[in-house]
């Protein structure tokens, strides 16, 4: 072989199979209906699982918003703000799995980075402002309702809401989130030197 | 009356009918193991079932199609960096080349081609795939997002790689 067109050539001339078998179609019809259903079945249970809480949450303040003070109407409306929020984010990355490959791959890329940007942030920023907004709402609904009561009490109670969510958070980070920022940066790194190599001459 | 389901199938089977070939070989180009290349093949018709209702008519086809394509490679390749091949395989290292039947030569050659695209730098190996493909210029431009003076130097460069790779790399 001696030029690109001898390459070029010999390149198209390999055996590829004429025919698309049926199997190919129903794998590709199979993983896509395998798929909507998870996601349908994750959706419904997030869903669930938030009306369940709000319900809750809201049956709560109803039954005894008037035995409290404004630190249990304050405390309860942080933590509707809060799950809000969490479902807000949820959605925002639910839509980021939707990708968009029709578009040329610079600006695939770029989107893919922006993504990951996203992801990076909400492990390394947002997390910890929610944990800390809710350790501060469920501190002070302890107080609160546990006004009445010693204040050995009191404070047995909030150490365990503390330790309990210092214990969560922290746990995550060590088992989980420090795994995601680490590969996260991975792909972040290799998209980049992949855009900058494109954009080379 | 078709529904829309039985619609979007049928259009899906037209396309695949008529780019499975070409999209085969991207991925042939892309991974150098064939196994790979098949799981990569099977994640981009994926893609394209899933992208297939976004389809805008004023769109160019076969762009369309490609854009997924290689976008998809790239995925692929992020997720599956272990893959990448190195080692010379021993299929077109045959001493006796004369005596071996047309098809086995051609075989062996094919080979030799694809291990020396596997050689290439990732993006240069997606570039190559479609200059292989006989894409223009402009289509190459307008399926990476790589502006059209760039792609031009990008591709010349490449196919004096390729060529240097393939005449060094001796049987």
């Amino acid at each position: 072989m001696n030029s690109f067109e001898d390459i070029q050539k010999n390149w198209l001339s390999q055996p590829v199979n004429d025919v698309v078998q049926p199997t190919e179609i129903q794998f590709v019809q199979n993983k896509w209906q395998k798929q909507q259903r998870k996601v349908l079945l994750a959706n419904l249970a997030m869903s669930f699982g938030f009306l369940i809480a709000l319900i809750t949450i809201g049956w709560v303040f109803f039954a005894f918003r008037h035995q409290y003070r404004w630190p249990f109407e304050v405390s309860i409306a942080v933590i509707y703000c809060l799950l809000i929020i969490f479902l807000i984010v949820s959605w925002r990355s639910y839509g980021f799995k939707k990708e968009s490959l029709e578009v040329s791959s610079v600006d695939f890329i770029h989107y893919q980075i922006s993504k990951l940007h996203w992801q990076r942030k909400v492990l390394t920023t947002y997390v910890w402002i929610y944990c800390v907004l809710l350790w501060l709402a469920l501190s002070l609904y302890t107080v609160e309702i546990t006004r009445r009561a010693s204040i050995l009490f009191t404070l047995t109670a909030l150490g365990i809401t503390t330790a309990y969510l210092t214990g969560i958070a922290l746990w995550s980070w060590f088992r989980k989130t420090k795994k995601q920022l680490r590969q996260i940066d991975e792909i972040i790194y290799d998209l980049k030197q992949l855009h900058d190599s494109l954009n080379k001459t | 009356m078709p529904n829309i389901n039985q619609k979007q199938e049928a259009f899906f089977n037209e396309l695949v009918k008529a780019n499975h070939a070409s999209i085969l070989r991207i991925c042939r180009a892309y991974l150098y193991e064939a196994s790979q290349a098949d799981d990569l093949y099977q994640e981009i018709l994926y893609q394209i079932w899933k992208s297939i209702q976004s389809f805008k008519e004023q769109a160019k086809i076969s762009t369309w199609i490609y854009r997924i394509a290689v976008n998809t490679a790239i995925n692929f390749n992020l997720k599956n960096k272990r893959h990448q091949h190195q080692s010379m395989p021993d299929l077109f290292s045959m001493p006796y080349e004369e005596t071996l039947s047309q098809k086995q030569e051609q075989e062996a050659k094919l080979d030799k081609l694809r291990y020396c695209i596997s050689q290439l730098e990732a993006q240069d190996r997606l570039i190559i795939s479609l200059v292989l493909e006989n894409k223009s210029y402009k289509e190459i431009a307008e399926i990476t997002g790589i502006s059209m003076t760039n792609t031009g130097v990008k591709i010349s460069r490449i196919k004096t790689r390729l060529l240097d790779l393939m005449e060094n790399l001796k049987p």
